[in-house]
């Protein structure tokens, strides 16, 4: 468990363009050189990022404030103390507003920085200083000051609530990402739990759709760490989640509601949930973490609803290794071994345990038998309870009688017991074509297609006014038509005034 | 108990205690529930049937609780209308001072829920609700918000507490601000008209009440008699200057506002007992009854004007004026210049160009008289005698009729008895069949002079000739029914009308009795509601035309947002291009108060595929923007300038001259490009006629009355102008009739600083203007370049040449073309010594940046153009002279006082050639015009 939020947390970050990359490569190849000079760097880019902020601010674009939270995870790496405080000192004029000053203040005081004077001081949003905090608890929690960063969190969501602004949502959403991981690595998640639902109510009534999807997914976390279902399901339940929260956010609550509905046997949706989790989280290196703490999950759902997963998912090579124990367990459960499944689940406790998959892994052994009867089934047209009990390595007869009974109650196989002379005789083997079984296949495979392609339309952007090019181009045409036609007049008119002339000297 | 609360992982443990037989512990369970209703709300949610139980049961001691509980589950499930009942049924437990997101919420729902049932009349309120809301204002007075309560107690109609805010808070300001921003934006006219007399009734019980506001109100409530009184009291005492002066100063604001039924009516009821023939009481009523503004407004047209002729006579040498389109569009030009000025040099000097005019191009050439002349009302008759036929024998029914038109463009809202009386006799004595040409003159005028006076005789005549059921006479007597009853919401009128649109069989009619229904409904807001409804379900596209019209008209200059969400939908869903375009076109009425909005909301419609819904939207952002010169705006208008459909590019250049009306390039350098743009159209041999024609009327509107009018659909008091949004949608009408272009005369209004002390006479004085004067100089006058005849000569080709060269290669065609280009550039250059060449770009900016440094304030004189955008900078000097009466007001007609009266004053002589002669000045006599006539011969008919 330790390990996962981390990796999970890296997918806050949105990968970088192609250029980005390289620009980011050129400057820490340039820092490798001198640090002094990376130190301006940081300044620069700092300050880059509050431009952006501001523009974002005064135009009410989203997107310019995305443009400066993208780069965090690049700055994070590189980030010095100083170089925030010298920025904050820049920003700290008297104009601002007490409540953002007292916020600077704080945010310096947690980098154990002293608040300078500048004369020169420009005034600062809300956001901005935000930001800054946002900055601050990054620095702090790679330092692992987990208790300054979380007073700073403190103060941070304090200055956040008395302050409600739609700019302010992409910054406030990852400032309480943060707040809650804080809490988290001093194991006193539960503390959260009362400001995150204050502050999910005020997002909801706000409508700050951002800060909103963060919040339910940091509550959901937060329910399932204290194994807390029924309060995270209810929670799911009663509230919605915004639609135009980012696929990041997305992927994770999807992942969470995966494992909720696995757990209260709802398995369908439960698959259906997480396959789109996979699909909806970016896949590259970064978000490895997030793609196989998914897959595990995935995995077990699929063998629970009594699917065995594609041999091909265990050989990708970000999955290979994590996903060993479940390939192992896939093994068992397909073959119906339940010996072996015993033997796989005693070596791996320890793993399993450390994924939180251990109810449902116990849950898998009804699976087993039932592959086993399943394959046993199709393999004899009639076979004695006695030859099951033996295959299975089931206790007596009964055991056997009862299980198979329950297996052509729960529609695995389609057989009859001879309770007299004691076998079980399989039904002739349908043919699935004459059903409407590929229809439903077809029916669910389109609506996903349609489905996506309905969000990718709706998730473009048209940079606006683009089409005015278009339409001048269309004119230059207009003109010069009209050009020709002017000229072919003016012929004309040439000939008639000529005809015009000999009428006169007529 | 709080430790234990906290470390709660759930709340089924205080749930059950619901279940529990005892009351007691059904209370705890309440009361612990209240606590963490935050934390559990999800959980809780899914009993709240058992706190609802709880609640409905008669016998539980608690169950108010129970309602607060339930109430706060279902604002966090989002649920805010039970929320709030339950809020409700919790009693006094839903305390009003928490600052809870919780509280806030309900109660704001609490608010616009009960706006909402206030609004439906009669509707029974739950007094509980009630109670909550006067709760709410109760704490609103305790913290000083007078503001929340005004808005909040005009929304839900609670005059009482709006009284009670208005006297306990800054009285002065609140009711300037009740005023001037709730007023307009009530919809519903009943609570208007309550808020205004509530509004007196406070002014009033000042010891000293600002009599200008109180009489603002009452002209709005159409009191006449109240605001007889009040003047009575100003001029009682005809010793106190300051009384007077300032009961002419609301005299002539009143005429600027008031419809010209209610000053008639108070002029018939100034009466003060043994004072009956004072200079005093003489002089307000020639205020009132407008004589004077408009003896000021000609007066400072006249001084001013600054027409260009050369614009006019080079575009009239490039038209052919044998089509009677290029001749009417010169006629329109020469009048929109001179609109108002008297100066009629331009059809003096072109009189074979004028013989030229036959049947209705004649019409609106005659017409044109009644612009040039606008408010020479003293003259009006006399002016006009040459054209108006004699001994009632019609000669030439053209040109008389086009003078019947002009007397009632001359008298436009002024209409004195005589006039009218001479009109109305029009139209009953003539008949025959030249007299429906007459009669087509004469409805119009009549309808001009007696615009928005609702008299019972001229709807009578007019509906006479509309049942004479003739198509030309019938067309302009429903327009002329339409603007004598202006705004009346008529009744009776209204079923008439509607009822001939549906017997009658000619289109013209229908067309014209929809804008006539309009113009009745002109300001009615919401009433117009059932009428705008029935009509839209009308099969005859002609008849939705109407309800588009009477949307434009009733909420014009509103705002209104589901007028506008109703033209929206008709601008792109109805099958008919007509009301498609006039559904847009009216987009631009309803916002003309809010000209910043019309540009984003009409941008896609400009680029729409119909050129109906193109033009339209042209027409929508000028009339919006009239006069602003909004950038936003000529970005979209100014490529409409190409496009490849002839009446959008029409429609475009109209739009573009309204916006730039009055602006030099100083202050909008796209003046410059715009200007020549037009003078490029009408060059263009094979432009479309209606292209031209589009160029031509807006060079004509661009330098509109001498260059000193803006279009102005509201007064300097902010105030709808009713006439002139009337000729404003009259004007664009001229799509279907070109002689209802005349009626944008109504729209214009003269930029003019005219202070006037108490004798009426205008005393040589300044005020001073902060900022650069070339911002608001004239623009150059241009002038024609003679020489270029002989350089295009020297490049000319024979057209075989030229032939062979098109089938030449490309490049030869490019260098061909370029040196041609270049040669007439070089011809122009060559020309430019003389001409007025604007500044160049780059000098441009150097000056602003310059004028940023130094702003030196300059004089700016009475009687002189003072431009709407230039009223910001200036001031009344102080310790000056002459103090005008109505604090910071820099334009229009200002009354001032003379602090200094023991001292010879100097005063403007008036320029005007009849007032000379008149009042025997001895000023420098410009020659009166020798009276002329239009060389007209008699036509056969």
């Amino acid at each position: 468990m330790a390990d996962t939020p981390n990796k999970e947390n890296v997918t806050m970050e949105v990968e970088l363009t192609p250029e980005q990359k390289q620009a980011e490569e050129r400057r820490i190849l340039v820092e490798g050189t001198s640090s002094g000079l990376s130190l301006q760097l940081q300044v620069v880019d700092l300050n880059r990022n509050v431009k952006f902020l501001e523009r974002g601010i005064t135009a009410s674009e989203v997107h310019y404030i995305h443009r400066a939270l993208r780069t965090v995870s690049a700055l994070r790496k590189r980030l010095q103390p100083e170089v925030l405080a010298e920025i904050i000192a820049a920003h700290t004029s008297p104009v601002n507003q007490q409540i953002v000053a007292d916020c600077l203040k704080s945010i310096l005081e947690s980098l154990g920085q002293r608040p300078a004077e500048n004369p020169a001081a420009r005034s600062c949003e809300p956001e901005v200083c935000l930001f800054f905090g946002l900055l601050a608890q990054l620095h702090l929690l790679d330092s692992k000051a987990y208790e300054r960063g979380a007073q700073l969190s403190n103060v941070l969501v304090a200055m956040m609530s008395s302050t409600q602004r739609r700019t302010l949502d992409s910054v406030v959403s990852r400032v309480f990402f943060y707040y809650s991981r804080f809490f988290e690595v001093a194991d006193c998640l539960s503390d959260a739990r009362p400001t995150l639902l204050g502050a999910l109510q005020t997002a909801t009534l706000t409508n700050m759709k951002e800060t909103k999807a963060m919040l339910l997914t940091l509550l959901l976390r937060n329910y399932l760490h204290y194994k807390l279902y029924d309060q995270a399901e209810r929670l799911a339940a009663k509230s919605t989640f915004p639609s135009e929260a980012p696929n990041n956010l997305l992927a994770r609550y999807l992942y969470y509601m995966g494992r909720i509905e696995a757990i209260q046997l709802n398995y369908s949706q439960a698959q259906l949930h997480l396959l789109e989790a996979t699909r909806k989280a970016p896949s590259n290196s970064t978000t490895a973490g997030f793609q196989q703490t998914v897959h595990k999950v995935y995995v077990i759902v699929e063998l629970l609803m009594g699917n065995i997963p594609e041999r091909s998912l265990f050989r990708t090579p970000v999955l290979k290794k994590p996903l060993q124990p479940y390939l192992e367990l896939t093994q068992a459960v397909r073959i119906g071994d339940l010996s072996q499944f015993q033997d796989v689940v005693q070596r791996y406790q320890d793993k399993f345990l450390q994924d939180q998959m251990l109810v449902l892994i116990q849950r898998l052994r009804h699976n087993v038998i039932k592959a086993g009867i399943r394959s046993i089934s199709i393999a004899y047209s009639r076979i004695s309870l006695r030859d099951i009990c033996l295959k299975l390595h089931l206790d007596s007869e009964e055991d056997a009688e009862y299980i198979v009974a329950k297996a052509i109650r729960d529609g695995v196989i389609d057989a009859t017991i001879d309770h007299e002379k004691g076998f079980v005789k399989s039904a002739e083997v349908h043919n699935v074509y004459g059903t409407s079984d590929p229809q439903h296949a077809f029916d669910k495979r389109i609506t996903f297609c349609l489905n996506l392609y309905n969000e990718s339309v709706k998730s473009m952007r048209y940079p606006g006014g683009d089409h005015r090019k278009e339409l001048a181009y269309a004119d230059e045409g207009i003109k010069r038509e009209r050009e020709l036609a002017q000229e072919l007049e003016n012929e004309d008119y040439d000939d008639g005034s000529d005809m015009d002339a000999m009428d006169e000297d007529l | 108990m709080a430790a234990h609360i906290d470390s709660l992982t759930s709340a089924s443990g205080l749930i059950s205690l619901l279940d529990e037989e005892e009351r007691e512990l059904q209370y705890y369970g309440l009361t612990q529930l209240d606590a963490v209703t935050e934390r559990f709300w999800t959980e809780i949610s899914d009993s709240i049937s058992k706190i609802e139980i709880l609640y409905e049961d008669e016998s539980f001691e608690h169950r108010q609780l129970a309602a607060l509980v339930a109430s706060k589950i279902y604002f966090h499930l989002g649920e805010f209308d039970d929320a709030l009942s339950f809020a409700l049924g919790a009693g006094s437990l839903f305390s009003l001072t928490e600052s809870s997101a919780y509280v806030q919420t309900v109660v704001n729902h609490a608010i616009d829920k009960y706006i909402e049932l206030r609004r439906v009349d009669g509707g029974p309120v739950d007094a509980r609700l009630e109670a909550v809301v006067e709760r709410m204002f109760e704490r609103c007075f305790a913290t000083g918000d007078f503001d929340q309560v005004v808005g909040i107690s005009i929304e839900a109609r609670r005059l009482d507490v709006l009284e009670r805010a208005l006297k306990s808070g800054d009285t002065k300001a609140l009711l300037a601000y009740v005023q001037k921003d709730c007023v307009d934006v009530i919809s519903s006219i009943q609570v208007q008209t309550a808020v205004q007399e509530l509004l007196v009734s406070v002014h009033m019980q000042f010891n000293d009440p600002d009599y200008e506001a109180v009489c603002m109100c009452l002209s709005k409530l159409n009191n006449p008699e109240k605001t007889a009184e009040i003047f009575n009291l100003l001029i009682n005492d005809d010793t106190n200057e300051e009384r007077v002066l300032s009961a002419y100063q609301i005299a002539f604001d009143l005429n600027a506002n008031g419809t010209q039924e209610f000053t008639k009516t108070v002029i018939t009821h100034l009466y003060l007992p043994g004072k009956e023939d004072t200079a005093c009481v003489a002089r307000v009523k020639s205020i009132l009854s407008g004589d004077e503004t408009l003896k000021l407004h000609l007066e400072f047209l006249f001084r001013n004007n600054k027409t260009d002729l050369n614009i006019l006579n080079s575009t009239c040498k490039l038209l052919d004026s044998r089509l009677s389109l290029a001749h009417s569009a010169i006629t329109f030009a020469n009048a929109f210049m001179h609109a108002g000025t008297t100066v009629d040099n331009f059809l003096r000097d072109n009189l074979e160009w004028l013989s030229r005019a036959n049947s209705w191009s004649k019409f609106s050439a005659t017409a044109a008289l009644g612009v040039i002349h606008h408010g020479h009302i003293k003259h009006g008759l006399s002016l006009l005698q040459p054209y108006l036929p004699e001994d009632k024998m019609s000669a030439s029914p053209f040109s008389e009729g086009g003078a019947f038109f002009a007397l009632g463009l001359i008298h436009s809202c002024h209409g004195s008895d005589q006039v009218i009386a001479y009109l109305q006799d029009a139209l009953v004595s003539y008949t025959g069949q030249n007299s429906e040409i007459l009669h087509h003159g004469a409805c119009l005028g009549l309808g001009a002079a007696g615009m928005g006076s609702g008299s019972e005789d001229m709807s009578q005549a007019l509906k006479n000739v509309l049942y004479a059921d003739s198509a030309v006479s019938g067309e302009a007597a429903a327009l002329g029914l339409g603007m004598v009853m202006m705004g009346s919401n008529n009744d009776e009128i209204l079923k008439d009308m509607l009822l001939y649109a549906k017997e009658t069989e000619h289109e013209k009619i229908i067309r014209a009795l929809s804008v006539g229904v309009g113009l009745v409904m002109f300001g009615r807001k919401q009433e117009a509601d059932p009428l705008v409804e029935r009509l839209l379900l009308e099969k005859d596209p002609l008849l939705r035309l109407g309800a588009v019209h009477t949307i434009t008209m009733a909420y014009c200059g509103t705002g209104d947002n589901g007028a506008i969400r109703k033209l929206l939908h008709l601008a792109v869903s109805d099958v008919k291009d007509d009301v498609r375009r006039a559904a847009v076109t009216g987009l631009g009425f309803i916002l003309l108060r809010s000209p910043e909005q019309v540009p984003r909301m009409v941008e896609l419609l400009s680029e729409s595929y119909n050129p109906h819904v193109r033009v339209g939207s042209a027409l929508a952002l000028g009339i919006a923007c009239a006069g602003t010169g909004n950038k936003a705006a000529i970005a979209i208008l100014e490529p409409m300038l190409d496009d490849s459909v002839d009446f959008v590019v029409e429609g475009a250049s109209i739009a573009l001259s309204f916006i730039l009306i009055q602006q030099n390039d100083a202050y909008e350098p796209k003046v410059a490009d715009v200007r020549k743009r037009f003078a490029a159209i009408i060059e263009t041999k094979n432009a479309q006629g209606v292209t031209k024609f589009g160029a031509a009327i807006s060079q004509g509107i661009i330098d509109a009355g001498g260059r000193n009018v803006t279009i102005g659909l509201t007064t300097s008091d902010g105030q709808l102008n009713a006439p002139a949004c009337a000729g404003m949608l009259l004007f664009t009408q001229f799509w279907y009739w070109f002689p209802l272009a005349h009626f944008l005369t109504l729209a214009f209004k003269p930029t003019a600083l005219i202070a006037v002390n108490a004798n009426m006479r205008m005393p040589d004085m300044e005020v001073s203007c902060v900022a650069r004067k070339a911002l608001f100089s004239y623009p150059a006058k241009i002038e024609l370049p003679v020489t270029q005849a002989p350089t295009k000569i020297a490049t000319a080709v024979l057209s075989t040449t030229a032939r062979a060269r098109r089938a030449g290669k490309k490049e030869d065609e490019k260098e061909d073309s370029s040196t041609s280009a270049g040669s007439a550039a070089s011809a122009a250059s060559a020309s430019a010594g003389s001409m007025e060449v604007d500044e160049s770009p780059d000098t441009k900016k150097k000056s602003n940046v310059k004028k940023a440094a130094s702003d030196t304030p300059f004089a700016v004189g009475n009687m002189t153009r003072v431009l709407p955008y230039q009223e910001k900078f200036v001031k009344w000097t102080a310790g000056s002279r002459y103090v005008p009466v109505k604090q910071g007001r820099v334009s229009g007609v200002v009354l001032v006082r003379d602090t200094a009266p023991e001292n010879p004053e100097t005063l403007l002589a008036s320029l005007l050639p009849e007032s000379q002669e008149m009042e025997e000045s001895n000023a420098p006599s410009a020659q009166a015009p020798e009276p002329f006539e239009y060389p007209f011969g008699t036509e056969q008919a």
